[in-house]
């Protein structure tokens, strides 16, 4: 956030949309979702960007559109320029998987309880080729250790099941990075921890986004974790982003009125013991489009807010970025 | 719609009994050398028409202590020894038959996942109906019009009786299962992590709705959770748990201005802020004990940036430290 020169633009989205079609064959209620509707964003180099958002914000589809687990059905995904948005095959897409990691929720799930955690590291090693056979081995205590797992030749030897949750997310984190990837995108990497580990976790994404200048999206529905580990903030509403900008000023000085019912939702006793009654009550609903066109605006410095526009006065509206 | 059930007396002290009396409870996982220690001696009382949060990490007991006075302990989960009274009354070893009674219409459960409990085959009335049936002689249509009545008294629109529970969102599905605990007015509601599966916007909406249910039907709250952010906000006092036993019992106020107990500190500063300055927080190092084999003295000594020699030896009593606060810890007082 100190630099004024902007570090590079690793992955972009461009207006990315992904829409599912629910309900049945035949059935007269089949619809379809718009999951993802018109987003675009920048992921930075040794940068945390968090995507902030309800269940079912579409925070997640994100994640698996960057993944290319899910196809855009329109818009562009660049990975340092290159459209990635319709790679196919399996080559292609592993060397872009190389460079696009994930982290994910559950550790209890992501990890293979009747393998070793030295397999869940020398196995991406092999995969990808990314050092020679003879060090792989070696390579995976490295990782151990940079993820804060001492001494690595015991954990490595240990089953998932002897570890602790939080030991367990630094496993998945060691995996993400065996490649040596640009991109780390972590879909609420700490909700399952228990609450006096969480923060080593983050702080651990804060180290690795310095030392190894990685740019992370950090997805979750807890603003004040978000806080404390992001330099960016996007807030998601029903697929759409409504505001985004450098987290200080997106927390602090919210602009769209969905941010502020956000952050007057979370607890927070340092505000005061039992607060201000709140006000949201039902009032998620209104946040959804009705058809009103929108677009992003650019309303204080890199601080962009989603507001109604006419067709005509496009002029200070961003068309993606 | 009311029930055979005496009033709640009100919140002030009309009445010097707790509506809880948990008395030296010990509960254990299997037995011998190989148990776990889940409930090593908890006293704490809930008196009528009070909110008590139990915080802590998960595996410290919490919910080892919900199901202990629900008594829906599974083997190989056994109380080991102590006591659990409700109105005087002592629930362990209580008859089949008169825990039957006295579940639901006493003292009623709200699961984390509590919205996954609803039948998915079964119309969310019909449910209502199996309940109300199971407790009391009641005809259908009475069961429905009460349950209609339940469900406007959390916000949901009485039509949704015909509502499949996959038709409802998992807030409006909680709020069915909260609408059930309070069908037959009782005395005690337990809450085990009811908002944690939840987004925050919905538990917000949720918890403000416990509140003010609480203020107007006047029933006692045991509200279990991890997060002390919201209990901080919702309760009337809070127990701090650690591996298995209370260390620290004040009011929502006094603990989150001034925790005794290097732990509650701990747990503090484990949440980042959402204002003020940002700077680099350490959560609590290290990971909880295991339960099979908990350190000596202090359980909490292998992580306490404080403790002393004695800590590793010393087995620190719950005592009271100043006015109503009690703490276990040999420095209590002395930690800032």
């Amino acid at each position: 956030m100190s630099a004024t020169i902007e570090p590079a633009v690793v992955l972009e989205a461009r207006d990315l949309t992904r829409t599912f079609s629910v309900g049945t064959g035949w059935s007269p209620k089949r619809q379809t979702i718009r999951a993802v509707d018109d987003v675009s964003f920048a992921l930075r180099a040794g940068r945390v960007t968090a995507l902030v958002g309800a269940s079912g914000s579409g925070k997640s589809t994100i994640a698996r559109l960057l993944t290319r687990i899910y196809e855009p059905t329109s818009g562009t995904i660049r990975l340092d320029g290159e459209d990635v948005s319709h790679l196919r095959g399996r080559g292609s897409l592993r060397r872009y998987r190389r460079q696009v990691q994930m982290i994910f929720q559950d550790p209890f799930a992501s990890l293979n309880p009747v393998k070793k955690v030295v397999h869940h590291l020398e196995r991406p090693l092999r995969i990808h080729k990314a050092v020679p056979a003879d060090r792989v081995h070696e390579r995976a205590l490295e990782l151990l250790d940079a993820v804060g797992l001492v001494p690595p030749e015991k954990i490595a030897e240990k089953y998932p099941h002897e570890l602790s949750g939080g030991q367990r997310q630094r496993v998945a984190i060691a995996r993400a990075l065996a490649v040596e990837p640009q991109v780390v995108l972590a879909d609420e990497p700490i909700s399952m921890l228990d609450v006096s580990i969480r923060l080593g976790v983050l702080n651990l994404i804060a180290e690795l986004k310095q030392t190894r200048d990685i740019a992370f999206l950090y997805i979750t529905h807890d603003l004040a974790s978000a806080r404390y580990v992001a330099d960016e903030v996007l807030v998601m509403v029903a697929g759409r982003i409504v505001e985004q900008g450098p987290t200080d000023d997106v927390l602090h000085r919210p602009l769209h009125d969905y941010t502020r019912l956000l952050l007057s939702a979370v607890p927070d006793p340092a505000s005061g013991l039992h607060a201000d009654a709140w006000s949201g009550k039902g009032d998620i609903e209104r946040f959804r489009g009705d058809g009103t066109p929108t677009a992003l605006v650019e309303e204080r410095p890199g601080h962009w807010v989603r507001r109604p526009v006419a067709a005509s006065d496009s002029d200070d509206v961003k068309e993606g970025r | 719609m009311n029930t055979v059930i005496a009033e709640v007396p009100p919140t002030s002290a009309t009445t010097t009994r707790p509506l809880v009396e948990i008395d030296r409870l010990v509960v254990r996982y299997g037995w011998g050398d190989d148990a776990c220690h889940a409930v090593n001696g908890i006293s704490l009382d809930i008196r009528p028409g009070e909110i008590v949060g139990l915080a802590g990490e998960s595996g410290c007991g919490k919910s080892t202590i919900a199901n202990s006075i629900m008594q829906i302990l599974r083997l190989p989960g056994h109380v080991a020894g102590g006591s659990i009274r409700f109105k005087g009354q002592e629930l362990l070893g209580m008859k089949p038959e008169d825990l039957r009674r006295f579940r639901w219409r006493n003292v009623s459960l709200v699961f984390q996942s509590a919205m996954n409990s609803l039948n998915p085959v079964t119309r969310v009335g019909d449910q209502f109906v199996d309940m109300f049936q199971a407790h009391e002689k009641v005809k259908k249509g009475e069961a429905l019009e009460r349950a209609g009545d339940l469900l406007e008294l959390v916000g949901i629109d009485r039509k949704r009786l015909r509502a499949y529970p996959h038709e409802l969102s998992g807030g409006m599905r909680q709020r069915v299962i909260i609408a059930m605990a309070l069908a037959l007015r009782p005395e005690l509601l337990l809450m085990d992590e009811p908002t944690t599966a939840l987004d925050v916007v919905v538990q917000r909406e949720i918890l403000d709705q416990i509140k003010e249910l609480q203020a107007e039907l006047g029933f006692a709250v045991l509200f279990i959770t991890h997060d002390l952010s919201l209990l901080v906000e919702l309760s009337d006092r809070i127990a701090i748990m650690y591996a298995g036993d209370v260390v620290e019992l004040a009011t929502a106020a006094e603990l989150f201005n001034r925790p005794l107990h290097p732990y509650t500190a701990g747990l503090m500063s484990s949440f980042p802020p959402l204002t003020g300055e940002r700077t680099v927080m350490t959560g609590i190092p290290g990971t909880p004990p295991d339960l099979r084999n908990l350190p000596t003295g202090c359980t909490f000594h292998p992580r306490c940036p404080v403790a002393t020699a004695a800590c590793s030896t010393d087995v620190p009593l719950l005592r009271r430290i100043e006015g109503d606060r009690l703490a276990a810890c040999h420095l209590a007082g002395e930690v800032s």
